[in-house]
């Protein structure tokens, strides 16, 4: 087969020493972006861009490829042992990831993510290998009718992580809803609820929030306890069990093909679509009761969603020149300077340059493993810091993360507003979950919807007279009801 | 904590309110900017009402004896940090709050607090200046 | 606890205090490393002109030139905190039409205003393309013109936000071509690639985005350009009529990156960049890359710069207000 061919070809040139070399460096500085709450892929690849000018193209390529892989991996490493995400398509992995590590599971934690992350980014690759010009054909097909399918479909998994009251969770996800609507809408340009100021012009943004409801509210709920130095989980092994591998592997499977089925189409957030793996998981599991309180599946099936959504990206990147997030975008504008011209004749006419991107990505991959598996003894360890140490470096970079953003201060105030919220929101008992989730998925709520009704000039038979579109909502409202119906069964007494 | 489902109805129903008066202000139409603050305001009055109707059940009791005073501290602490930034700069007020909350939650001797605080200091010095160029404030001592 | 945590703290900061890059030498402007404000997300058409310019001058004159993202409220943010820093040249700003003449066609309470800058040089253009679907019936931008004013209900046209280049271009191709606006279905996406996505997906019929976001899409065949908005026809899309000749000659709107600075940049500043950006629009290395992100390259100096940004202005004012978005 002539792909096989090209790709061994790719091989051949991302094995040099020098390539490899910038496969590790780009490795290791993505992981450590990742680490850092609040600096995401993006700025990551943005402020690494310059470095890379000095390089010859396909290094430079291969060095930022593997920071963007980099940069998903090291988001869960906090998460699971901090509980702060390092980005958004963390936020799941803490879900169970940090209840893993306060039961002293911490290694098998990171260990599993890492696994699937590489089985899910590896497999996502094959993907991109084999079927990328077909598969991108078949995602421009998704227009916002089908968008607001999916997006309903989303929401469904609003109701699934509500936890004991339903009323607590949908008010939780209301009001990150209202959160989403602040600043400026981004399709008519209309101020909303900026209340004459400046200040919240550009809308209330998400990392501040994350930051905010997840590390200032952990350390908020953490000081509280009056030990002076807590540790903050105990080390087990660290490794999983073959039967916890074994219990994964389909959880891997299923997270590969949400998450790359779902990362082909631009604009579905990998947040969104780490929730939606999660919730599949919990569904298709013989004891859902286990989820939220450290049930390994509930890491892997993120992790590897994430991964696979990793690659999934680069397929409309490479096939349509369309980039599906921010990051994409940046990492499009590299590889143009280098003079790679996206498309579907891309593979056609450039094939030496992007089978060696590929290829190069596979080894990052690989690369990400093998550095990452020894290094979770050595995360692992971070749990013996003295918690007097660790709460003010979490507060200081959780600053500096806020403001790293924007370069602004204001959004470091609201990260503080939030980690209030949020402590207030765990001493009521309110999940925080259903807010985040809100938060990613309203604003692809309402531009679905108007673009929906902008296309067909008002009406909303729209929605009703596209197949894939009508599926997709049927499938949405059918499993809310299915959920809120077993909710109904497993807790009698709770609306 | 007694029953708050009563404050936190009425913080919802006065959020809804909030965001419908907004939607009603807005120049746009109907089915542009001001469908989704409509909706959600009404949402959220409806989740609002429902709280002082049929409150949820509160949460169950937390199992550590918890201090609520000392998260409180801890927020005045970082307050005061981000307050102090643009007029301090960032390596003292980095380096101040550091010393402050190391010696508070550790209780260690003086040195050993001052060791830590300028590790602390130093790396976010050099993560965040050196290595990622962010534009910090500088204080008055251009740090 | 014995001496380790102490001396080990201590070695860690001396050794990172020393790692750190060295400071450049004194004298000659740039002594120091220059900050290039973008006022919007990286990847856009501002940030890839600045990233561009900023690599060549850096090159040139072997300091580092970085560009610093500020995107928010439309690009308000980071424009205000640009021209607000000290007219030292270090922090200069790379503006787009957005920023500049388009952004006061439309608002009334801008924070800051259009002459608190120093214009220093026009970069570069990013032309309109006018794109259907690849295999739309319609051939010609005539076709399209017709089309519209036979059936504008049922005309979906894509824009990216209500106030860009694109609502402009389409709305005033829509004036010209005497269609009922009113009546049209107006479809707002949040960016460019959105817009030309969705129609490349035959979700929408029509586009009127710039060169960089349509480029990719007809270069692999889904979309189609009917008209560009330029004097002449581009490098690689040899097929795409000029609107002139497509039989609309009064279309105008384009997409532009120009370098500015705070109120007050000193001149030796300004003429060394000027000299530079005139350099670079003659290299045939820079002009080849500038091809590669989609752009022209379109040097005009301070005073040209700022005559055009006037020009614009006197374009979109009255353009702005027919279409109702004068605020």
């Amino acid at each position: 087969m002539e792909t096989l061919g090209h790709l061994g070809h790719g091989f051949g040139q991302a094995l040099t020493p020098q390539n490899l070399l910038f496969a590790l460096f780009g490795s290791v500085l993505g992981t450590l972006v990742g680490v850092l709450p609040g600096i995401g892929p993006t700025s990551g690849i943005a402020i690494l861009l310059p470095l890379t000018s000095f390089l010859p193209p396909a290094p430079a390529i291969i060095m930022l490829a593997a920071i963007y892989y980099g940069a998903m991996y090291g988001g869960s490493t906090t998460a699971i042992l901090v509980n702060i995400p390092g980005e958004v398509a963390s936020v799941v992995t803490s879900l169970d990831g940090y209840q893993m590590a306060q039961q002293g599971r911490a290694g098998p934690a990171l260990a599993i993510a890492a696994i699937s992350s590489f089985v899910a980014g590896t497999l996502g690759l094959l993907g991109l290998t084999f079927f990328a010009p077909l598969l991108a054909e078949g995602a421009l097909r998704i227009g916002p009718p089908e968008y607001f399918g999916l997006v309903v479909l989303a929401f469904s998994v609003v109701v699934s992580l509500s936890g004991p009251s339903l009323l607590k969770g949908l008010s939780a996800a209301a009001l990150g809803a209202f959160v989403a609507l602040v600043g400026l809408d981004p399709m008519s340009g209309v101020r909303r609820f900026t209340f004459g100021t400046t200040t919240l012009l550009g809308g209330i943004d998400f990392i501040a929030v994350i930051i905010g409801l997840f590390a200032i509210t952990e350390v908020l709920v953490g000081v509280e306890k009056s030990a002076p130095a807590v540790a903050l989980a105990r080390l087990g092994k660290l490794m999983p069990s073959g039967a916890e591998l074994r219990a994964c592997v389909g959880t891997m499977l299923r997270a590969t093909g949400i998450g790359f089925g779902l990362g082909l189409l631009p604009g579905c957030t990998p947040g969104a679509i780490s929730f939606i793996a999660y919730d599949v998981e919990r569904r298709v599991s013989r004891t859902p009761e286990r989820f939220g309180r450290g049930a390994i599946e509930g890491v892997a099936a993120p992790e590897g969603a994430n991964n696979a959504t990793t690659s999934a990206g680069f397929v409309p990147l490479f096939a349509l020149g369309v980039p599906a997030t921010p990051a994409l975008a940046v990492l499009l504008s590299g590889l143009m300077i280098y003079g790679l011209q996206p498309g579907p004749l891309l593979f056609e006419k450039q094939p030496q340059f992007v089978w060696t991107v590929i290829a190069s990505m596979y080894i990052g991959n690989v690369m990400l493993l093998v550095l990452n598996l020894p290094l979770v003894g050595l995360w692992a360890r971070l749990c013996h810091v003295p918690y007097a140490v660790l709460a003010p470096l979490i507060l200081i970079f959780s600053v500096l993360g806020a403001f790293s953003v924007r370069n602004s201060l204001t959004d470091v105030g609201m990260a503080l507003a939030f980690g209030v919220v949020g402590y207030l929101m765990i001493k009521t008992g309110y999940p925080t979950a259903p807010l985040v989730l809100a938060l990613i998925l309203t604003p692809m709520l309402e531009s679905s919807v108007r673009q929906s009704l902008d296309m067909a000039h008002g009406s909303a038979m729209i929605f009703v007279t596209r197949p894939i579109a009508v599926t997709l909502l049927a499938a949405g409202l059918a499993l809310t009801a299915w959920t809120l119906v077993s909710r109904r069964r497993r807790i009698p007494h709770v609306v | 904590m007694r029953r708050p489902a009563l404050e936190i109805g009425v913080a919802l129903v006065a959020l809804g309110a909030v965001s419908v008066v907004e939607s009603w202000r807005l120049r746009d139409g109907w089915l542009g900017a001001r469908l989704m603050p409509l909706v959600i305001g009404l949402a959220l009055v409806g989740l609002g009402a429902a709280h002082l109707a049929a409150p949820p059940p509160p949460a169950p009791p937390s199992p550590d004896r918890a201090a609520p005073g000392r998260a409180a501290l801890m927020l005045a602490l970082v307050v005061f940090y981000v307050a102090a930034l643009p007029w301090a700069g960032f390596l003292p007020a980095t380096a101040v709050f550091a010393l402050i909350v190391v010696r508070w939650l550790g209780a260690y001797s003086w040195p050993a607090t001052l060791a830590v605080t300028v590790a602390i200091a130093g790396a976010s010095h050099v993560i965040f200046l050196r290595w990622l160029g962010m534009p910090l404030p500088a204080g008055p001592l251009g740090l | 606890m014995s001496c380790s945590p102490l001396c080990r703290a201590l070695a860690l900061v001396l050794f990172l205090a020393f790692a750190a890059p060295p400071a450049g030498a004194q004298g000659t402007y740039p002594n120091r490393p220059i900050e290039v404000v973008v006022a919007f997300a990286p990847g856009g058409g501002a940030d890839v002109t600045a990233r561009l310019l900023g690599a060549y001058a850096a090159k040139k004159w072997n300091q580092a030139v970085n560009v610093v993202n500020l995107p928010g409220a439309s690009g308000i943010t980071g424009t205000l905190r640009a021209l607000t820093a000290r007219p030292d040249g270090y922090t200069l700003l790379l503006e787009p039409h957005a920023t500049a003449s388009m952004l006061f066609a439309v608002e009334s309470d801008v924070p800051f205003k259009m002459d608190g800058k120093t214009p220093i040089a026009l970069v570069t253009l990013d032309p309109v393309i006018y794109t259907v679907k690849a295999d739309s019936p319609w051939k010609s931008l005539k076709d399209v013109a017709e089309a519209a004013r036979a059936n504008p209900r049922a005309f979906r046209y894509g824009v990216a936000g209500v106030a860009g280049v694109a609502a402009f271009s389409v709305s005033q191709f829509l004036f010209s071509a005497g269609v009922p606006i009113a009546d049209t279905s107006r479809v707002l996406f949040t960016g460019g690639a959105p817009a030309v996505t969705a129609l490349a997906g035959g979700h929408v019929d029509f586009a009127g985005q710039q060169w960089s976001e349509s480029a990719g899409l007809i270069q692999g065949g889904k979309i189609r350009g009917v008209a560009v908005v330029h004097p002449s026809r581009l490098p690689g899309f040899p097929d795409i009529p000029t609107a002139q000749e497509a039989g609309f000659p009064d279309l105008n709107v384009v997409g532009w990156q120009g370098l500015s600075g705070p109120k007050g940049l000193p001149a030796p500043v300004v003429a060394q960049w000027v000299r530079l950006i005139e350099d670079a629009s003659r290299d045939p290395a820079f002009i080849e890359q500038a091809i590669r992100i989609n752009k022209v390259l379109a040097y005009r100096g301070p005073d040209a710069f700022w005559a055009f940004q006037n020009e614009e202005l006197a374009k979109y004012l009255p353009l702005a207000t027919k279409m109702g978005i004068r605020k």
